[in-house]
């Protein structure tokens, strides 16, 4: 069983980790699940020859790492998600490592939602995605 | 899966996909988020329709979308901002999602603004928001 957490017991500079590797059958069995073949991710000749010159990973694909920590660490089950925002801001390619960190940034303590920045780092020390996230308490969590 | 060239793309244009959720969906995006998070293999049954996991179900939805039809190929993403209703709606099987992308804004540096909504059967937001793509140089 997965660990719920009170939103009474979440603080403000709380933080949950998660580190991993992406493969290149995670990003094969990734386009399979979500149905997204775009090239770029799928198909080595073609992304040769785009920008980053080797296939990279889907951008909701290391975005799930994300997901992960928010929904199995902190906050963890049964919270209701509001708003994401994501910032691409460099390519993840099959072999890379990827840090997770998840912070609360702040509690509307009114509306029992928490607001919550995310990178991910890969393992040259470039931040690969960043953004924040607003999530809800249910009332069986307050 | 579509090519429209960046001097083609106009602002108010639109392009929708629907995709009927099936239990796999679900569960397949359940299991993606708790593998990644090690000592969390054992999901409880109430998290299969957790509103996260279905987050980045939402999310391979629209981005099946701006991926492949609107823009499409030969663009990527360089960020999104969804919004997920402050109801407990979730996405349940049998539910049929219509995806819409459609262009507000195009800069002459190559960047595409789309705005994103996902509607289920019953015309309820299931998650909207916006998306910036860029075009690939080759």
């Amino acid at each position: 069983m997965l660990k719920e957490n009170k939103y009474v017991d979440l603080a403000v500079g709380q933080k949950a980790f998660i580190s991993r590797e992406i493969t290149e059958k995670d990003i094969m069995d990734f386009a399979k699940i979500s149905g997204d073949m775009n090239p770029l991710h799928v198909d080595k000749t073609y992304a040769k020859k785009a920008t980053f010159k080797n296939i990279i990973a889907h951008g909701i694909l290391t975005a799930a790492l994300i997901s992960a920590v928010l929904g199995t660490k902190l906050p963890g089950p049964g919270y209701i998600y509001l708003q994401q925002e994501i910032k691409f801001l460099k390519p993840v390619f099959p072999g890379d490592t990827i840090s997770v960190e998840v912070e609360i940034t702040k509690k509307i303590n009114e509306k029992k939602s928490l607001e919550l920045s995310f990178t991910c780092t890969n393992q040259r020390n470039q931040i690969v995605l960043g953004g924040s996230s607003i999530i809800k308490a249910p009332p069986s969590l307050y | 899966m579509s090519i429209i060239k960046f001097e083609e793309l106009k602002i108010g244009q639109k392009k929708f996909i629907t995709k009927k959720i099936s239990q796999e969906n679900i569960s397949n995006f359940t299991t993606l988020i708790t593998k990644q998070a090690p000592h969390s293999t054992e999901a409880s049954a109430s998290f299969v329709n957790d509103r996260i996991p279905q987050s980045s179900l939402i999310g391979s939805i629209l981005s099946v979308l701006v991926g492949s039809e609107l823009p499409g190929k030969g663009y990527i993403s360089i960020n999104y901002e969804i919004f997920f209703p402050e109801s407990n709606l979730t996405l349940e099987e049998g539910d049929i999602v219509k995806a819409e992308s459609e262009i507000v804004k195009k800069t002459e540096d190559g960047l595409v603004k789309v705005k994103l909504t996902c509607l289920n059967q019953n015309n309820e937001l299931v998650g909207w928001g916006t998306s910036l793509v860029k075009k690939l140089s080759f």
